[in-house]
This record gives C-alpha cells, sequence and structure tokens, in this order.
C-alpha cells in the first residue's frame, strides 16, 4: 500500500474503505509499519497494539466484504490517548503508578468509538497524568514534534497530535483541561476540538481535574473532527456530567456559508503578548474570514485576567483529591513536577476553591454578553511556539515567560466555561512550525466552531501540509 | 516594567525552573544547613491538618508554589461577587 494513502483524512479513506477499494488490514499495515520507523524519533506511543489492530482490521474487512459497513470509522486506524480505560490493553496514563494497570472495561467514549469500527492501533504518549503541556515525560522520556523533533509537541495529548500529524494514524482520541488537545493540535499542524463540557461522556478517562475534563479529537481535518464527535458525543448514564441534549449532524450543519456568521474578536487578554509571527498569521486568517462574509465585531470579557489563578486552584485541589489514596501508597513513584503539584493541593485554601469555581460563574457571564455580539470569538491557540525539548522558557512576544503559563493562557478559558473550541492551522512560522487559530462558540454550538472552521479550512491549503520525516 | 509583566512573571512556571535545583540542593544538602522560609514552617506546621507529613526534599518546591499561586491569587480573593454561587456540575435528581 502506498503509503500516502494513510497520510489522507477519514472522509477520504472512508468512501474508498466502504467501495472496498482499499482494504483495512493494507491500512492498518500501512499505519504500524509507520508506527515502527517513527517511534525511535518520535517516541509517539506508549504501548503499540499490533495484535489487537490486526485481529480489528481483519474483522472490519471481513464485515465489509459481506456489506456490513458501520460508517465513517470503519476500518480506520485510530490511536488513544493512554488516559483512556482500554478493555484487555495496558493503561498508564503516562505514569508510573498505573504502569501496568490493564483495565477491564472500555471507557465510554472507547467502547463507542469500537462501536463505530476503528481499528485501535495504540496508546499515544502523554504528559504524566495529563499534568503539563509538554509532553516531556520522566518515565516514558519525552515525546517529539514531527515538525522539527527537536521540539516538544505539546501536550498533554502530544504523542495523539504527533501521530495524527505524522500519518502514524489517521485520528486520536484525546482530552483537554487546560488546552491539552488545542495546544498540540497547534505546535503539531493538525486539527484539535473540545467539545463542550457534558458533550462527550468522561467515563473511563483518568481524571485530572473533574471540572475542567473534556474529551474530544485530534484529526486531519476539520470534517475528520466532526466525524469523531459525531461518534463519541451523546448521553452516558455512567457520567453525570453527560448531557441528553439531542445531537445534530454535524457533518450537514457544519456545510455553507460563514457569510451571516460574527465574528467576536476579544478587545483585552487573546491578542497581548503573542509573538509576532503568531499575531501576523492569525490576523491574516481573520480577514481571510472577513474576506468570505463574515462580520468582524469587538467583544469584552473583563474576568479573564483572573483565569490563571481560577485555574490553579481548581486543577491542585481537584487533581490532588483524585491522587491521594496513590499518593499513600506511591508517592515515590510520581514524577518530581507531578509529585509537588500533588503536595502542594493540599495548601490551599477551600475559600480560594470556591471563590474559583464562583469566579467561573462570572467568567461564563461575561462570555453569554460576548456571545450576544458574536457568533464565534477567534484568537491564537497559543501565544508562543513551541521551545527545544527540556527548555521551559519561551518567548511570547514582548514576555518571556513559562511555558505552563504561555500554554494556558488562551485555552484555559474555554475549559473554566465549558464553551466548545477547536484549534485549526493557519500557517507557517519562518521556521517551519505550525500555528493555530483557534475559534469558540457558544455551549453546544460544535456545529457552529465546525462551520466556520471548515469555511477557513477550505480556503486554504495549510491542512495538506505534511513533515518531512521520510 | 509594566505591572501585568511583573504579575505574569511571579508565575506558576517561575517555580518550575527553581524547584529543580530546590529539589537537588535539597537532596544533596545536610537538612539542617538548608534555611527555612515562613512559609515552609507553615506548610511543616500544617501536619495535623492534612494528616500528612511532607518529607524534607519536597517541603521546599511545595511551599514555592504554594507560595507563588497565593501571590497571583490576591487579585482573585480581591473580587466582590455579591451572590454569584460556584459553578457545579451537580445534579439533584
Amino acid at each position: 500500500m502506498p503509503e500516502v494513502l494513510i497520510s489522507r483524512p477519514i472522509h477520504q479513506l472512508a468512501p474508498l474503505l466502504q467501495k472496498k477499494e482499499i482494504s483495512p488490514v493494507e491500512l492498518f499495515n500501512a499505519a504500524i509499519e509507520r508506527i515502527h520507523r517513527l517511534q525511535p524519533t518520535l517516541n509517539s506511543f506508549i504501548t503499540i497494539t499490533e495484535e489487537e489492530g490486526r485481529k480489528a482490521a481483519t474483522e472490519a474487512e471481513s464485515e465489509i466484504r459481506k456489506g456490513q459497513y458501520r460508517g465513517s470509522l470503519h476500518g480506520i486506524p485510530i490511536s488513544i490517548k493512554d488516559l483512556f480505560a482500554t478493555r484487555g490493553v495496558r493503561t498508564t496514563a503516562g505514569s508510573k503508578v498505573l504502569a501496568k494497570w490493564i483495565p477491564d472495561y472500555d471507557a465510554t467514549a472507547i467502547a463507542r468509538l469500537r462501536q463505530a469500527g476503528m481499528v485501535l492501533v495504540g496508546k499515544t504518549h502523554m504528559h504524566e497524568f495529563a499534568y503539563g503541556v509538554t509532553g516531556d515525560n520522566p518515565h516514558y522520556g519525552p515525546a517529539r514534534n514531527p515538525w522539527d523533533p527537536t521540539r516538544v509537541p505539546g501536550g498533554s495529548s502530544g504523542g495523539s497530535a504527533a501521530a495524527v500529524a505524522s500519518s502514524q494514524c489517521t485520528a486520536s482520541l484525546g482530552s483537554d483541561s487546560g488546552g491539552s488537545i488545542r495546544t498540540p493540535a497547534a505546535v503539531c499542524g493538525v486539527v484539535g476540538l473540545k467539545p463542550t463540557y457534558g458533550r462527550v461522556s468522561r467515563y473511563g478517562a483518568i481524571p485530572l481535574a473533574w471540572s475542567l475534563d473534556h474529551v474530544g479529537s485530534l484529526s486531519k481535518s476539520v470534517e475528520d473532527a466532526a466525524i469523531m464527535l459525531a461518534a463519541i458525543a451523546g448521553p452516558d448514564p455512567k457520567d453525570p456530567s453527560a448531557s441528553s441534549r439531542p445531537l445534530p449532524d454535524y457533518r450537514k450543519e457544519m456545510l455553507g456559508s460563514i457569510r451571516d456568521l460574527r465574528l467576536g474578536v476579544p478587545r483585552q487578554y487573546f491578542f497581548e503578548h503573542v509573538d509576532p509571527e503568531i499575531q501576523k498569521l492569525v490576523s491574516a486568517a481573520i480577514h481571510q474570514l472577513e474576506s468570505m462574509g463574515a462580520t468582524r465585531v469587538e467583544v469584552d470579557i473583563p474576568a479573564l485576567e483572573n483565569c490563571s489563578a481560577m485555574e490553579a486552584h481548581i486543577t491542585l485541589a481537584e487533581a490532588t483529591s483524585y491522587h491521594e489514596p496513590y499518593l499513600k501508597k506511591q508517592a515515590d513513584d510520581y514524577g518530581p513536577g507531578v509529585r509537588t503539584n500533588l503536595e502542594a493541593g493540599r495548601y490551599l485554601l477551600a475559600t480560594d476553591y470556591v471563590k474559583s469555581q464562583r469566579t467561573r460563574t462570572l467568567l461564563q457571564r461575561n462570555f453569554n454578553e460576548a456571545f450576544k455580539r458574536a457568533d464565534v470569538i477567534v484568537s491564537p491557540t497559543l501565544p508562543a511556539l513551541p521551545p527545544i525539548v527540556g527548555e521551559v522558557w519561551v518567548q511570547s512576544g514582548d514576555l518571556r515567560e513559562h511555558v505552563i503559563d504561555a500554554f494556558l493562557r488562551f485555552n484555559i478559558p474555554y475549559d473554566l466555561t465549558g464553551l466548545p473550541a477547536i484549534s485549526v492551522p493557519c500557517g507557517f512560522s519562518s521556521a517551519g512550525l505550525p500555528i493555530g487559530l483557534q475559534i469558540a462558540g457558544r455551549a453546544f454550538e460544535e456545529a457552529t466552531i465546525l462551520k466556520v472552521a471548515r469555511a477557513y479550512e477550505q480556503s486554504t491549503d495549510w491542512h495538506l501540509a505534511r513533515p518531512a520525516l521520510d | 516594567m509594566p505591572t501585568k509583566v511583573l504579575v505574569r512573571l511571579l508565575s506558576r512556571g517561575t517555580w518550575v525552573q527553581r524547584s529543580g535545583m530546590g529539589i537537588a540542593a535539597l537532596l544533596l544538602a545536610p537538612p539542617l544547613l538548608a534555611q527555612e522560609s515562613p512559609l515552609d514552617a507553615t506548610i511543616r506546621s500544617m501536619a495535623t491538618v492534612t494528616g500528612t507529613d511532607l518529607s524534607a526534599p519536597w517541603l521546599q518546591p511545595t511551599a514555592e508554589l504554594v507560595g507563588t499561586i497565593v501571590a497571583y491569587s490576591q487579585p482573585l480573593r480581591a473580587l466582590d461577587l455579591g451572590s454569584i454561587e460556584p459553578a457545579t456540575y451537580f445534579q439533584a435528581d
């Protein structure tokens, strides 16, 4: 099978699979060959599921041959962030604590992807317990960026983004509590969708912070993000936060013109301390959307200034609460960075946690007001380019800041509010590093952000670029 | 330097770089030589509240991180939120 096939998005492969012009086994073999070839360079996987994947691919081939085609994900090679419980497959969460855990159940999103006919190729590398933004993992080594392997792929779903960008799989499942889908999507040049809080069940995803955790996808195209969302979204009695709102037909609703849509451009926060190359490309992307008929409006969101403090109190308190039993028994198995975060969570005030949760309500109200004037809000996904592996300082325009602060800054408002947001490629820096445009929308209006993202994608070639690894 | 820049420099990230050196220094040096900050002492004294004795190598980095978060939480604490209630997904059914 020519390798070019595995670099294609789901929406192109699915019709070929359905018409039996290509075989799921051939596609799987092409993915596995790339995984084995690129793993020493990129370290995108913690576990490669070659045996299970081959079995699933063979079954998919047999079903399709018999005319039992299940839909767009049938026979598609997919990877899963190692945060999600997978029945019979080791699930480490990037940790030594869970290094030998083999769950006897599937996370709801995994069960739905299996039902849709995915072929699992492996569990991807991640920052330990999703508690970080770079993918620099003390237990499994650093993951690396396909566009420049000396640099980080972002995190915490860095392995997933790198695997999709380098065509080791066609799409991947990730999680996002502070930008962990959108950050690696932006720096690896793929599409990252964080749906509304409650749109996708969190059951079986090892928590970082329950009230911030979201499940979403990393993919090669916006249409693929819609396909993945349709497969994993919906109510789930196992997750009390999962919404029972009806699911739209995302692929249908994202079609059409953006002529009547209003693009909100925030007056504050999202355009402060930004790398000039990122600023320039995001501004060009906004102009591009305007040229397609969307109307630019300015919006105010004053409560944004407290996002960092809110995120710190909520994440530290909730994460420490979850990890307490493990800390009692296996504290020495944590890496130093995560261990210290977890220890610190014991010493913050409950009143600060509650104040943060109350300020979230204020932030939600601010966004609700902004969304009366705008249909989507656009911004850079990140203010800085990804650092070299091991380096923790980045230059965000006029501000030298820690990579954690930089990579959380524009992402965290949408984890705090639970609003849906997508990162799409919008160009490359002069050093050849991908840059992401973030598009956020009203709660449960994923179709609108997909529509704007798709319209932008269709008007550019950025999503077609592939890293030179061969 | 603008105020905003100063606030950002006092960020959680600042702790990360310093903590690596802090942990290394404390692991290599005899514990009595390490100078204890007021926040270190506060955290040590909270053992009865938390039910956990924080071992020496973790005391200083933890104290530094807590100190950093407390420092940049001051504007949050100063907010008057009136009757606004916490965001929650708790459902009574």
